[in-house]
């Protein structure tokens, strides 16, 4: 037994090679240790784009020139952020600027790579990303991060991968919805569709001046950039021929006021995709106006706001707060009423392509109410700053 | 002893094809065999396998044609080609390949839903065992409320593969539509003529409703309901009942702005 065991070894050592050599080349074999690697990498990294956020301390950045933690900002200004994702591996968030890949009992450190020039605009340091406008071959993205990762351990072999943005709107689920209608007796003011058959994407809060920043670099309009980094979680304020070229970049449309109210106005059965509207609800979080604090204000005009309402709906007298999701809808859409005026495209009533309700009107005004739509000029005297948002609508 | 074992159960890994460490799909499948059932039909011939897309060093999107010799009088053989992704493998069935292995006493393979295992025994027994995972396979989910567009289309993360630090954005290829291509192809029986390729326009698209549940689109940008534009889509659910849409019949699935009428081009609604 053991003449035959050790005669199979030298077998094994010397028996004819085929014309496939049964060898490992190194390459090929680090590629399919760090193609795993990839595979239990891809979550972190993930989750760092997704959720930024999470991985600000309590001293918040040292980035200044990449992006700036304000309280005034909500934390999901950082979600699928670019300029985090910079100040991150530039070591602005945290001291060890790797991520910590664990498998088969071994440690791995992931870094990214400042592959891609730098942006004059922004800051001098090359960047750990580029922006990439789809679609591309094989890939069905509109918007993406194209980011260049490697292994401590594999430093040689550099991985590309795109990012997307996920964090940037929120699905309108397939149903029968009421639009409210104002040149209309109240009877007839309610105007039913539905979007079976749609995929309707609505963005959860307004286009910021940072991501008008971002498309403009895209345009090669760069001196219209805005510099000031406290200034870039703000709504964008531009031009209705920008608002809609803008949205139109990354495929979408500046939204309209329809949906607007399908994702502001609670259906009354989630469960049942063909409820009926015969009660339109007045506010995002609560179907009759008079129990909330907008009803008592305009019964009470010494009614004093609490940090509470401004959190629902940013009124008159509330402090500025931005990227904020105490107001959310039931789908997933911030600033139904309050914040700032918003433009919509309103299809049946063109003229009426306003969301007035926002922070320039007191709380006991009329307008804080869902349905509500007014006319908006462009050039009119008024300075009213107006925000907007865009959705899509998905074919495959 | 435990020679004896590796003797009889060697499983080696061989060198497959480096390139095929980026690759993102299976295509041109034979459609006969079957998954881990070795392939010894027709005997004596050529047959292509498969077609394995990859991207090569430039990102480029290109295809190796598998071809297989099924072993008869002959003994089996294994074939590699490069062709261009719009091309047939079965083209080139009989051109040499860019990489040839022969002597193969059998051959089978399986494809699951992002692997590939091909498993072929050698002239002395011995058996190769080359095992592909697909870099992007991507299923696109069914939407449920808070899912984002991004997750619905494409998945958070998009690999792009392995390449060296000089690889440049330039090599990446954009294949959108241009505005006023039409990206979705219905005809007037609603018969879909071709699958939606919406995704690729370049700034978006736009519909003119016909009645049928899915539309022609157009790539460009969306405007409907007003003066001389398509009309916009209200939906063939929200009347509660079955209807005989079209524009010539029922027009309650579109709408026009206040003070319009519908006014139809064969059966695609406007607005007038």
């Amino acid at each position: 037994m053991c003449i035959l065991s050790i005669g199979s070894i030298i077998y094994l050592f010397f028996r004819p090679k085929s014309d496939l050599k049964p060898r490992i080349k190194k390459s090929a074999e680090t590629q399919i240790v760090i193609s795993h690697l990839l595979e239990a990498a891809l979550p972190k990294i993930q989750h760092l784009w997704e959720e930024g956020d999470k991985f600000i301390k309590k001293d918040g950045l040292s980035c200044p020139q990449e992006i700036i933690f304000d309280k005034k900002v909500g934390r999901s200004y950082f979600q699928c952020q670019p300029h985090f994702w910079q100040c991150f591996w530039e070591g602005g968030v945290q001291k060890d600027n790797f991520l910590k890949i664990e498998m088969h009992g071994e440690v791995y450190h992931l870094r990214a790579r400042s592959n891609f020039p730098k942006i004059q605009s922004y800051s001098d340091s090359p960047r750990f990303y580029k922006i990439v406008k789809g679609p591309l071959k094989g890939m069905n993205f509109h918007y993406g991060l194209m980011v260049d990762v490697f292994f401590d351990e594999f430093p040689d072999k550099t991985l590309s991968l795109i990012l997307t943005d996920t964090c940037r709107d929120t699905f309108l689920p397939e149903n029968i919805y009421a639009h409210v209608l104002q040149e209309k007796k109240s009877q007839e003011r309610v105007f039913l569709w539905d979007n079976v058959n749609r995929k309707i994407f609505i963005d959860k809060f307004y286009v910021s001046n940072q991501m008008v920043n971002d498309w403009r670099l895209q345009i090669g309009e760069k001196e219209k950039i805005i510099a000031d980094r406290l200034k870039w979680p703000l709504p964008a304020i531009i031009s209705r021929r920008e608002q809609v070229a803008y949205c139109s970049f990354w495929g979408k449309r500046v939204l309209e006021a329809e949906l607007f109210h399908a994702a502001s106005m609670t259906p009354i059965d989630l469960k049942d995709p063909l409820n009926s509207w015969t009660n339109i609800p007045q506010t995002p979080w609560q179907r009759d106006l008079s129990k909330t604090f907008l009803g008592m204000a305009r019964i009470n005009p010494d009614y004093q706001l609490t940090p509470l309402d401004c959190q629902l709906a940013q009124v008159e007298g509330c402090n500025e707060k931005f990227y904020a999701t105490d107001s959310v809808s039931w789908m997933g859409m911030n600033y139904s009423l309050g914040f700032y005026p918003e433009v919509l495209k309103n299809n049946l009533e063109p003229k009426n392509n306003l969301k007035l309700s926002s922070r320039f009107r007191s709380a006991e005004s009329e307008v804080h109410e869902l349905g509500y739509l007014t006319q908006w000029q462009e050039n009119s005297s008024s300075e009213l700053p107006v925000a907007f948002r865009c959705y899509e609508e998905v074919s495959l | 002893m435990i020679a004896i074992f590796i003797l009889f159960f060697q499983i080696v890994w061989a060198q497959m094809p480096e390139q095929w460490n980026n690759s993102l799909r299976i295509v041109e499948k034979h459609e006969f065999y079957v998954n881990n059932e070795a392939i010894v039909k027709p005997r004596d011939s050529w047959q292509v396998l498969f077609g394995i897309v990859y991207k090569d060093s430039f990102l480029k999107e290109v295809k190796d044609c598998v071809y297989y010799y099924v072993p008869g009088v002959n003994p089996g053989a294994l074939k590699i080609k490069k062709v261009s992704l719009e091309l047939k493998c079965d083209q080139f069935i009989f051109e040499s390949g860019d990489i040839e292995w022969t002597d193969l006493k059998s051959l089978q393979y399986s494809f699951e839903y992002n692997s590939l295992t091909l498993l072929f025994t050698l002239k002395d027994f011995s058996i190769e065992k080359w095992q592909v995972s697909l870099l992007s396979t991507y299923k696109n989910p069914i939407p449920k409320l808070f899912m984002s567009s991004a997750e619905y289309r494409s998945g958070a993360v998009v690999i792009q593969g392995f390449q060296g630090r000089d690889v440049t954005l330039g090599s990446l290829s954009l294949t959108s539509l241009k505005n006023g291509d039409i990206c979705h192809r219905v005809d007037e029986n609603c018969k879909e003529v071709a699958p939606s390729n919406c995704s690729s326009c370049e700034s978006g698209w736009y519909e003119i409703p016909n009645g049928c549940k899915e539309s022609p689109k157009f790539c460009g940008l969306h405007l409907c309901g007003g003066k001389h534009q398509p009309a916009c889509r209200r939906g063939m659910i929200y009347q509660k009942k079955r209807l005989d849409f079209g524009c010539r019949g029922d027009q309650s699935f579109v709408y026009c702005q206040k003070g319009l009428k519908v006014q139809c081009q064969g059966n695609l609604a406007y607005c007038l």
